[in-house]
């Protein structure tokens, strides 16, 4: 399949490992990355407002 | 809501409110996203449904939609920076701000928590690009991920 405009743009780097030294040794320069499960709820609420009939 | 959530829902635009571990995001005048521990998303929404029912609201469930990453170091506004439009700078996207917008096309959701400490929220079905995303733009930095969305 011909790869896409938007295919060739998406990042090359699917084999990324978990970890990536920082290439000076600065470890406390590296970026934490930790997905962190929670609860989400999403809420509309019209403040009081009557709805219309 | 304040009573039976633990805090009140933001008066102030791309605010949020903090109260242990749940957070109340302003995403619109009449449009709030509640964050929780993961194991009382339930019993919440239960609670929180009877006792707003005399109120003209809706409150959905999206633990499931919606996946969250705490990412956490002194470039982490570097590079979020690369693929967000939005201006991270130190002095202006302050703690207790969130914002909506797109992080490499994705639409994202973005919070800071403390001045090198962010939540970025996403959509789950892109969870696994914006991870790859942010790996690839961490490289000049080293990065590392802990506990992955399986």
């Amino acid at each position: 399949m011909a790869q896409t405009k938007s295919d060739a743009q998406q990042p090359q780097s699917s084999t990324l490992p978990e970890q990536m030294p920082n290439p000076e040794g600065r470890q406390e320069d590296c970026l934490q990355i930790n997905y962190h499960p929670q609860g989400l709820m999403n809420l509309r609420n019209s403040g009081g407002c009557e709805a219309k009939s | 809501m304040s009573r039976h959530f633990g805090t009140a829902l933001p008066q102030e635009a791309n605010r949020f409110s903090v109260s242990g571990d749940r957070r109340a995001l302003w995403l619109g005048p009449d449009e709030s996203l509640l964050v929780c521990a993961d194991q009382d998303a339930a019993e919440l929404h239960r609670t929180l449904c009877t006792q707003l029912k005399d109120q003209h609201f809706q409150l959905t469930l999206l633990s499931d939609a919606l996946a969250v990453y705490e990412l956490n170091g002194p470039y982490v506004r570097e590079i979020l920076a690369k693929g967000c439009a939005l201006d991270l700078h130190v002095s202006v996207f302050l703690p207790g701000q969130c914002a909506q917008s797109s992080l490499e096309r994705v639409s994202v959701t973005l919070m800071c928590e403390v001045e090198n400490r962010f939540r970025l929220i996403c959509r789950t079905s892109f969870a696994d690009y914006v991870e790859t995303w942010l790996k690839d733009a961490a490289i000049e930095y080293g990065y590392s991920v802990s506990n992955r969305l399986k």
